[in-house]
């Protein structure tokens, strides 16, 4: 009996996997379209259960874990001179208002009213030395700017240059940890290094889900989850009888 | 599993956001002067399950990586490009194009400031230059009523003769263009008409060809810059994105429904 409440509890924690799994599936094919935006891989991890007083042992049992598919997204043209894709395992450094910064691969940029470069979301963009942007704003204004490959801009018409952007290159991206629109927060703080070349003006890297692959992904889950409930019902049937044949 | 299907639902709303802006850029691809819209999609936040380097238990080794549970997409904004549309002969004095970067200014009935690329002017009962809609352009210009031929240099000067002096020509205005450093952030208030926001910036004012606006084309008239191809790729990526978050909502279902056959 013992076992069998083993084998239930086990079934029930790998149908709650599948469940996550399929929240995972849901949240890359929601975005299919988001520009830049990084795949979430649902993986299992072999961990071990709270410690059981009767078999007086700690028993195996399956754990959700995630992580960041850093697979580059298909880059597309743009035409507008504030799109930047990244060709390259490099990110960009913007910051928050509060002071917050993250690493970005959403290359959707504009001047705000004061001319500095900030994301769509109003964060800046940094430049190698960790400083803002400002190219400058009314009669300041460039008139063009173009973003060369090392990150430079420049206003062709006048010769001005600003930047580079920092085009950091992380020794372990895969620590990075999602916040959401794009954004990435280091907690480890691993120091990068500056990229050479990477900037694409004019492109918007798209996101890098698959949904064929997604599409299979779900099925297997879905399969998958019905067995467990047919064997989480076998079960139930076979201390069933059990219990039937002791009453008899 | 109700988590996917919320999840789900969000990335149905931002394909149907996506059809919707798709339809306004093909509806207006003869529209003189219009700027297509473009949508950017953001991911929603993570709720973190497991921080990455920190251990699950006392003794246990530190996790690398975290578990971050993402809630779907949303709509960021849409941006209107201002990349130039094709210019067309139409051989009207009055249908002016800008070649190049610039708007023109108009007040509105409400006496506020607007800009706008469309230059199919005409003329009102006043004898003033006003646009399609029936706004005056900024800085007004007022033609005699006994006007033979009126023309407009790239430079913007708006001369012609009329038939009290038809053998000298008369200087009757000067058009003044206008250009934003972020015309993306302006605000559409329609009728071919933006409106200045803080992201837009202030504008800066001068004749056409100086300060790096475009020049004036007279006879010309700027055609909409949507492409139907790219519009109609982008509406065959949006709805297959639709019908595989609609998959998905099944499959999140079905688990669903499987999971509640388990109490028989």
């Amino acid at each position: 009996v013992i076992v069998a409440t083993y084998g239930e509890t086990s079934l029930v924690r790998g149908m709650a996997y599948l469940a996550e799994v399929q929240a995972a599936i849901a949240h890359n094919l929601a975005n299919v379209d988001t520009a830049s935006f990084k795949r979430r891989t649902p993986f299992a991890v072999e961990s071990k259960d709270e410690f059981h007083s009767l078999l007086q042992q700690q028993l195996p049992t399956v754990r959700y874990a995630e992580r960041t598919d850093l697979r580059p997204g298909v880059s597309r043209e743009t035409g507008s001179r504030f799109d930047l894709a990244i060709d390259g395992p490099y990110w960009l450094r913007a910051r928050q208002a509060d002071g917050r910064e993250y690493y970005t691969r959403k290359g959707q940029t504009m001047l705000d009213a004061g001319g500095t470069l900030v994301t769509h979301d109003g964060l800046r963009l940094l430049d190698q030395g960790g400083q803002p942007i400002v190219v400058g704003a009314g009669e300041e204004a460039p008139r063009d700017l173009t973003i060369s490959p090392n990150g430079t801009l420049a206003d062709p018409a006048t010769g001005r240059t600003w930047g580079p952007l920092a085009l950091v290159k992380l020794p372990r991206p895969e620590a990075l940890v999602p916040r959401g629109n794009g954004l990435f927060t280091d907690p480890t703080g691993q120091k990068g290094t500056q990229a050479g070349d990477g900037v694409q003006q004019g492109f918007l890297e798209g996101s890098n889900v698959d949904s064929l692959e997604e599409l299979v992904q779900m099925i297997t889950v879905e399969r998958t989850f019905t067995a467990t409930q047919r064997m989480l019902a076998n079960l139930g049937q076979m201390q069933q009888s059990l219990t039937d044949q002791m009453l008899r | 599993m109700l988590k996917s299907l919320y999840t789900t639902a969000t990335g149905m709303r931002a394909q149907q956001t996506m059809v919707d802006m798709i339809a306004n850029n093909i509806a207006n691809v003869n529209t003189a002067g219009f700027k297509k819209s473009q949508a950017s999609f953001e991911d929603l936040l993570y709720v973190t399950l497991q921080s990455p380097g920190l251990a699950r238990g006392a003794g246990d080794n530190p996790v690398p990586i975290g578990t971050q549970i993402g809630s779907g997409t949303r709509l960021n904004g849409t941006t209107k490009v201002y990349s130039s549309g094709t210019l067309e002969i139409t051989d009207r004095n009055l249908d002016i194009a800008i070649d190049g970067d610039g708007f023109f200014a108009v007040t509105l009935p409400d006496g506020s400031t607007a800009y706008t690329r469309d230059g199919a002017f005409q003329l009102n009962a006043d004898g003033k230059v006003v646009s399609g809609s029936g706004n005056i352009l900024l800085p007004e210009i007022t033609v005699p009523s006994d006007l033979l031929e009126i023309s407009v240099d790239p430079e913007g000067r708006v001369t012609g003769r009329t038939a009290g002096n038809p053998d000298t020509s008369t200087l009757f205005g000067q058009i003044t263009i206008h250009r934003f450093i972020n015309p993306s952030g302006m605000l559409a208030v329609g009728s071919n008409v933006v409106r200045p926001t803080e992201a837009s910036g202030a504008p800066i004012s001068s004749t056409p060809g100086q300060n790096g606006l475009g020049t004036l084309k007279q006879g010309f008239i700027e055609r909409s810059n949507v492409q139907i191809v790219n519009e109609l790729v982008n509406l065959i990526v949006a709805q297959r994105a639709y019908e595989v978050n609609s998959r998905a909502i099944q499959a999140s279902d079905q688990m669903l429904s499987t999971a509640t056959n388990l109490s028989r």
